[in-house]
């Protein structure tokens, strides 16, 4: 298993990304009226989010449309764009820690709505990007794979269950719980994938 | 050369990666001429770099081409070298590219068009169509406009590719500015519009912009087409460095944006200026083996001009006064190809109202050709509207739909075979929209002649794949001639009951009559209220456009021109979330109302407005919730001075069992509460029998439920049931990313609201009906 923790300063989220994240989708700008906010958010975000990627390798093996790695057995459309073929399978989790939903619902307690709303959207784009960061270095790092489609449980058909068991994988390193029955992690800021890599062709290395 | 399929059919398996910049690169080298003159004077440094960036992991590699056309190379004395050029390019990016792909790559002029400056779309046209023969000669296994900023000029440079094969793969790309929008005016969404209908396999932007900033405009682009995508970002904002150009941004920064490329759907992703091999390299790495994501298309019904779209869902007036007949001073400026004249006409009716512009040049035979088309080509960059092109001859349509910057609309054909063949086989290939006039040899004068000409036209349109870009007219004949004005209202209504759109040439009733504005207007209302889509009318008629915008109000079409909320002086407090002074103002009203009257004519309003604004998109998520924020304690120190039976009613909510999202339901509450009820926020992951206790002790006007997952929406049945159970009837509202209409329906609930306003909205009707 490995874990990287990251300095929240040095997570870069674009900027347009934030701006659609916030509800400025259609705008080419931040209204300077709410960049005070925004500016005030990303700050106490800063003091409060403590990143941290944790992911572990697994050998896997494709077979009648499922891959298999770890005792897991996976199959589905998701799986099939994406992991099926993939010689080696990333099982990734990553946080912001209990600190952020603390001061997104102090927020929302004090009827600072806005701030509430702005904390929450700035958190979720940075545990996103922090780790695609990760993400990009171990493709880098990996000269002789080719690294697919990152795919996270609970989208198109890759079922919410699958967050327990990555849980699992890494309990006792991380305090991140999942609710009994609705597979959410908590902490909110929570997010976990699996990246599936093959052996480049001599040619593409 | 490969095949046009089997380009395709690689971009339907993955997303293919594009080389970088060359300028940088030869200067790099010490090359500081005419990039393409390399090809000639050193194609060994011309070779070494197309070989840098297969070495990186290119799928796709350019020519070295990109001024590469006589209108270009003429600036630099090498017009004369062009076959020699463009040969020799094409030569040593295949030697250099292995298996890759070989685009030819073509880049503007840098003439603007008339009347901007002086190009018309034949000196564009030529120009490109010579070097894409020469690459098309030479095998290349794709071509790619680049970096064009202007509509027209690209739509010559696409039809002279095609002109030139049917059978190469064809990439279109425009350059934006920060602001989305091309030197000449256009934006994403009108570049696609127009570009659609045509045949092109990929649509793109490249260049002026940084990946960071390419996004919004990327995914504007990507929700309005089914082609391919491709984007080439610079590598940052260029910045200078000990007096030379840099781009700043890094490989590892630039790639951090292929993911969000990738989720946008881009099927090629490259870079443009500042992109070194360096980069290609780690983009090769960070994009690695992916097949591209699905998109699906969000069709909308619309005109273009090269900076405005107009789109036909809400009522569009067509200004009908750019026609000769019977306007014989107008007649006789068109003969002498006078072109302000029309250029008068045009801006008067837009200022007035007109959204489009038919543009009629009377007796065809007569009017000189390079006037029609210096016309066509300059109107819509002048006067800013896409026009309805009003041409009947035929060889007259085929010149004015090549040289019109945009998407028009066709005025019109009628319903016969080989005219409308005709007239759909010039579409498809020049794009636009078509009139369909319902009548053949025969007039016809009753609804059910016209309704079998409906269906004769729908099924002729529908063997030429063509049904969903028509609007039918069904053409309304003088009354003075036995016009039967009824049996023209029936048939619009046929046709708006049959899903499609519908327009009238409106002044044809009242020909040769009096009081012309009077017949118009009523007619026009009657029509309105069959359904009407847009009617061919005279702008300049106030009685008719004053009667038109009363009509739309009275209907309830909603679409009277935008009114701004100048002197909505509480709307604008509540908004800008100036709580000081929504103090200050309220304490006004006190002085003159009782509390109850502040809240229910005063504030509740005023918070009505705010989510009719935040509905129409003319505010943000995040300005709704700043004006509820704002609100909410004005409500607090309102309730407090009422009696306890007035403090409005209760709304309970909840994030159900198992879901601890909860901003979504925070967001609903506090904007709910700001509209004056008494909202009971129970928090997130409620137990069942918890919220069916406070329902039943609370007794709310409805009961809100949260639930955002796909595996806790099941507790909303859990919920109801429970409700049921007890014989509560409260209605039930929900919400939550996972939730739709008919899931919610599924589940037991009484109302789905997708937002905090609809539900506001709903709380409304509930209170009604009460």
């Amino acid at each position: 298993m490995s874990k990287v923790e990251l300095d929240p300063r040095e997570i870069e989220i674009p900027k347009n990304v934030l701006k659609a994240r916030l509800g400025f989708g259609r705008v080419r700008e931040i209204p300077p009226a709410f960049e005070k906010y925004v500016r005030e958010a990303y700050e106490e975000l800063l003091e409060v989010a403590t990143p941290v990627v944790f992911w572990e390798d697994f050998e896997a093996k494709s077979e009648d449309g499922k891959i298999s790695f770890d005792g897991l057995e996976l199959s589905g459309k998701l799986v099939e764009a994406h992991l099926l073929g993939s010689k080696l399978v990333t099982v990734f989790l990553a946080t912001l820690g209990e600190g952020v939903d603390e001061k997104i619902e102090e927020h929302f307690a004090r009827g600072e709505d806005l701030m509430g709303f702005f904390l929450d959207g700035i958190a979720s784009e940075m545990v996103e990007y922090a780790l695609r960061r990760v993400d990009a270095t171990l493709r880098t790092q990996r000269p002789h794979l080719l690294g697919g489609f990152r795919v996270s449980p609970g989208y198109v058909d890759l079922p919410l269950e699958l967050n327990e068991r990555i849980v699992k994988m890494f309990e006792g390193q991380v305090d991140v719980r999942v609710v009994q029955g609705s597979y959410v992690l908590v902490p909110r800021k929570t997010i976990t994938a699996f990246l599936g890599w093959r052996e480049r062709d001599a040619k593409e290395i | 050369m490969r095949k046009r399929s089997d380009v395709v059919r690689m971009l339907e398996e993955r997303v293919l990666l594009l080389d970088g910049a060359y300028g940088t690169e030869f200067m790099k080298r010490g090359y500081e001429e005419v990039p393409e003159l390399l090809n000639l004077k050193a194609p060994n440094v011309v070779y070494e770099v197309h070989r840098s960036y297969v070495e990186s992991g290119a799928d796709i590699i350019l020519t070295n081409t990109f001024g590469a056309t006589p209108m270009k190379l003429k600036k630099h004395g090498l017009d004369v070298d062009l076959e020699r050029i463009v040969r020799s390019a094409v030569q040593i990016a295949r030697k250099a590219a292995d298996d890759r792909l070989v685009f030819g790559d073509l880049g503007p002029t840098g003439e603007l068009p008339y009347p901007l400056g002086t190009a018309t779309f034949d000196d564009y046209y030529e120009n490109f169509k010579e070097t894409a023969r020469i690459m098309v000669e030479e095998g290349v296994d794709g071509i790619i406009l680049e970096t064009f900023s202007d509509l027209l000029e690209l739509k010559a440079a696409v039809l002279a590719v095609r002109d030139v094969s049917k059978d190469v793969f064809l990439v279109a790309q425009m350059t934006f500015d920060e602001k989305g929008r091309s030197l000449t005016g256009t934006d994403p969404l009108t570049f696609a519009v127009t570009f659609e209908d045509l045949d092109v396999d990929a649509l793109g932007i490249n260049c002026s912009l940084g990946p960071d900033e390419m996004v919004p405009i990327f995914q504007e682009l990507s929700q309005h087409t089914e082609k391919f995508l491709v984007v080439e970002p610079n590598a940052g904002r260029p910045i200078v460095v000990d007096g030379k150009t840099v781009y700043p941004l890094t490989p590892e920064v630039f790639s951090v944006h292929i993911d969000t490329f990738y989720e946008s759907g881009v099927n090629v992703f490259g870079g443009c200026c500042g992109t070194t091999p360096e980069h290609i390299r780690l983009f090769r790495k960070v994009m690695g083996e992916r097949r591209p994501l699905k998109r699906k298309r969000r069709k909308l019904f619309a005109v273009t001009s090269p900076s405005k779209i107009v789109r036909f869902d809400h009522f569009v007036v067509i200004g009908e006064r750019i026609n000769p007949s019977g306007r014989k001073k107008l007649w006789e400026k068109m003969l002498e190809k006078d072109e302000k004249v029309i250029v008068e006409e045009g801006k008067q009716q837009v200022e007035r109202g007109a959204e489009v512009l038919d543009v009629n040049f009377g007796i065809e035979s007569m009017v000189d050709t390079g006037y029609v088309k210096r016309v066509v080509q300059s109107l819509p960059y002048v006067v800013g509207v896409p026009l309805s092109l009003d041409v009947q001859d035929l060889r007259l349509a085929e010149e004015a739909l090549r040289v019109y910057p945009g998407r028009p609309l066709f005025n019109s054909s009628k319903v016969e075979e080989k005219e409308l063949e005709q007239k759909v086989g010039l579409l498809k290939r020049y794009g636009g929209v078509l009139v369909v006039l319902l009548m053949g040899k025969d007039v016809p004068k009753t609804f059910e002649e016209r309704k079998e000409y409906l269906e004769r036209a729908l099924n002729i349109l529908k063997t030429l794949g063509f049904e969903d870009r028509v609007i039918f007219d069904p053409g309304v004949l003088p009354l003075g001639a036995d016009g039967r004005p009824l049996e023209v209202l029936k048939t619009v209504r046929h046709i708006s009951e049959r899903g499609f759109l519908t327009t009238l040439g409106l002044s044809n009733l009242s020909f040769g009559l009096p009081n012309r504005t009077y017949l118009n207007s009523a007619f026009l209302v009657l029509a309105l209220n069959e359904g009407l889509s847009s009617a061919i009318a005279n702008p300049l008629d106030e009685i008719l456009m004053n009667t038109l915008r009363s009509a739309l109000v009275l209907l309830g079409r909603g679409e009277l021109p935008r009114v701004e909320v100048k002197g909505d002086e509480i709307v604008e407090v509540i908004v800008s979330g100036n709580e000081e002074k929504l103090k200050k103002i309220v304490e006004d009203f006190l002085k003159e109302k009782d509390p109850l009257s502040v809240v229910e004519e005063v504030l509740r309003p005023a918070m009505e407005r705010v989510g009719k604004m935040y509905d129409e998109g003319k505010i943000f998520l995040p300005q709704l919730i700043l004006a509820a924020q704002t609100v909410k304690p004005i409500f607090d120190r309102l309730s407090d001075l009422l009696p306890k039976s007035e403090t409005g009613e209760a709304f309970v909510i909840a994030t159900v069992k198992g879901d601890v999202h909860d901003i979504g339901k925070n967001i609903v509450a506090s904007v709910i509460r700001s509209n004056g009820y008494r909202v009971v926020d129970l928090g997130k992951d409620v137990d069942t029998s918890v919220i069916v206790e406070t329902v039943e002790k609370e007794k709310p006007i409805a009961l809100g439920l949260s639930a955002m997952m796909t595996t806790t929406v099941v507790r909303i049945r859990e919920v109801v049931d429970e409700l049921r159970r007890r014989n509560l009837t409260v209605p039930v509202i929900v919400g939550g990313a996972s939730l739709n209409e008919k899931l919610a329906k599924e589940l037991g609930a009484d109302f789905y609201a997708k937002n905090a306003s609809e539900a506001v909205r709903i709380l409304k009707e509930l209170k009604g009906g009460k």
